[in-house]
């Protein structure tokens, strides 16, 4: 079949049109379909956002996810928001739900970011405190694996930078 | 204003931009907020102005009026959702507008930064400057696991983005766009039109920006955007010279007619006027005009908006608009370069 508008290229585009009830059907090459309106406005007319995906992603990991769950409170005790809504909607009400729905979250996050921990900046006010002792464990971890891998100039290094990491805490504290 | 100003790699980088959504600790998101405590944000947020030594002042959205709040949107100073006067909000801003900080949309504080053309580091740099000003004077909501705490969880951690306005006339002509679409979004770019989520690339502009903001510092998630967009940068100047050498004639032919058209015309409505300033851009690209420049184009692409019309002249009729249109566009391009 030849293209409908040039007459000249193979018609590779097929659309269908239904405007009122009427169908009309349009057969074009790809280069006269490139510079049809409809052809780029069906084309992008795919809004989503990934704001859109959450509330599945989030109900899936739900049921996936029942260890631990238990423990966790079905409304938030700040905002009130059941944690229901935040399934229907994919966002949160308060800084607190955070921490209330913390384990049911995680997995999710996951799967949109591809991990749950923040490394980037922190606000000087207990921000840094917090980070500055996620980072002390961190390097607590690997110290024990390096002693456990009998890697002792490593685990001396280690143990230096947590030395130092504790001092600046107690300082800031004095 | 800042976009009247010129910046890094300008032939192809219109702005950039970099965005902080921040809260304040123990008041919960403006959607969930009641009017008593999204007035305590704002009065937070007028307390940071008084205190700040970058000259900000606070502005109130809710008693302006809907083509003036639109004006404000067409410049990108506000999101669309700001329009919306159910919830009380405000603005933050500085002398020439570079400095933004959207207060009460869907998070507290969206503390925003542009600049003229390719200049990530320096949006980075103000807007890290503001975010320390705010939480000198006032908690933030922070997690030591999941970072900044926001009310979409697709904003958790940095609650960073870094974008970009990109003007890619040699890229979507040859029709090598939706690839290099793809490509980017691989990468963990995301690629919108002109006016954000939603809305399509008009004027072949695009807007591109990072979607992770959880798992790597700001310094990492800036030095590889700056390195994709470079990419893309290489790119569309690459495919623009091999059509300037393939078809001089033929694409000098198209862009300047459309510089006719927008120096004689009478009547433009919005869609013409941005289809054709993009082929006048890329004639002022090209170094095929050389009586136009950069931040005429970008005056004149903001000026000549709906809104923006409606709040300088007072033109309530599309009519008139696209009557006076034409004027403003023929006005700027035939004033002689400063």
């Amino acid at each position: 079949m030849k293209c409908e508008k040039c007459n000249k290229r193979e018609a590779t585009t097929h659309m269908t049109k239904i405007v009122n009830g009427y169908k009309e059907e349009h057969h074009l090459c790809s280069e006269c379909a490139a510079e049809s309106p409809e052809y780029s406005e069906m084309k992008h007319s795919m809004n989503f956002s990934i704001g859109d995906f959450l509330p599945g992603m989030f109900s899936a990991a739900k049921q996936q996810q029942t260890i631990g769950n238990e423990l966790e409170a079905d409304v938030c005790p700040v905002c009130h928001m059941p944690y229901s809504e935040f399934l229907q909607k994919g966002k949160l009400g308060c800084g607190e739900c955070y921490s209330v729905f913390r384990n049911r979250i995680k997995r999710p996050l996951k799967q949109i970011h591809g991990t749950f921990e923040h490394i980037g900046k922190a606000p000087g006010r207990g921000g840094e405190k917090v980070m500055r002792n996620k980072k002390i464990s961190a390097l607590e971890s690997e110290l024990n694996a390096a002693v456990l891998k009998q890697d002792f100039e490593t685990a001396a290094k280690l143990r230096d930078e947590i030395k130092e990491l504790k001092s600046t805490d107690t300082n800031k504290e004095a | 204003m800042w976009y009247t100003e010129s910046g890094n790699d300008s032939d192809v980088v219109l702005s950039s931009r970099i965005r902080l959504a921040r809260n304040f600790k123990g008041i919960p998101f403006p959607l969930k907020a009641s009017k008593e405590q999204q007035e305590q944000v704002i009065q937070k947020c007028k307390d940071v102005a008084c205190a700040s030594k970058m000259n900000l002042k606070f502005v109130d959205l809710n008693p302006m009026k809907d083509y003036e709040k639109q004006a404000l949107a067409e410049c990108h100073l506000i999101s669309p959702q700001m329009m919306d006067d159910s919830i009380q909000r405000g603005l933050l801003l500085n002398d020439d507008s570079s400095i933004c900080v959207l207060v009460n949309e869907e998070d507290h504080l969206r503390i925003q930064c542009m600049e003229a053309g390719f200049n990530i580091r320096k949006c980075f740099d103000s807007a890290n400057q503001v975010d320390d000003e705010i939480e000198k004077n006032a908690d933030i909501a922070f997690d030591g696991q999941f970072g900044y705490l926001t009310c979409c969880p697709t904003n958790l951690g940095t609650g960073m983005r870094a974008s970009v306005m990109v003007h890619l006339p040699a890229l979507t002509m040859t029709r090598n766009i939706n690839s290099i679409i793809d490509s980017l979004s691989q990468l963990g770019m995301t690629v919108r039109g002109i006016f954000g989520e939603g809305s399509k690339a008009s004027g072949n502009i695009y807007q591109i920006s990072n979607q992770e903001t959880l798992g790597e510092t700001e310094e990492n998630i800036i030095e590889r955007f700056e390195q994709i967009i470079s990419e893309v940068i290489e790119k569309e100047r690459e495919i623009r010279k091999r059509m300037y050498e393939s078809e001089s004639y033929r694409l000098k032919d198209k862009l300047m007619r459309s510089y006719g058209v927008l120096t004689n015309a009478v009547i433009l409505s919005s869609s013409e006027a941005m289809t054709r300033l993009s082929d006048v851009r890329f004639a002022v690209e090209l170094g095929i005009i050389d009586t136009i420049d950069y931040k005429m184009l970008s005056t004149a692409l903001y000026s000549i908006l709906p809104a923006n019309i409606v709040k300088s002249y007072n033109t309530l009729d599309a009519t008139d608009r696209d009557l006076k249109r034409a004027e403003i566009i023929k006005e700027l391009l035939l004033t002689p370069k400063q």
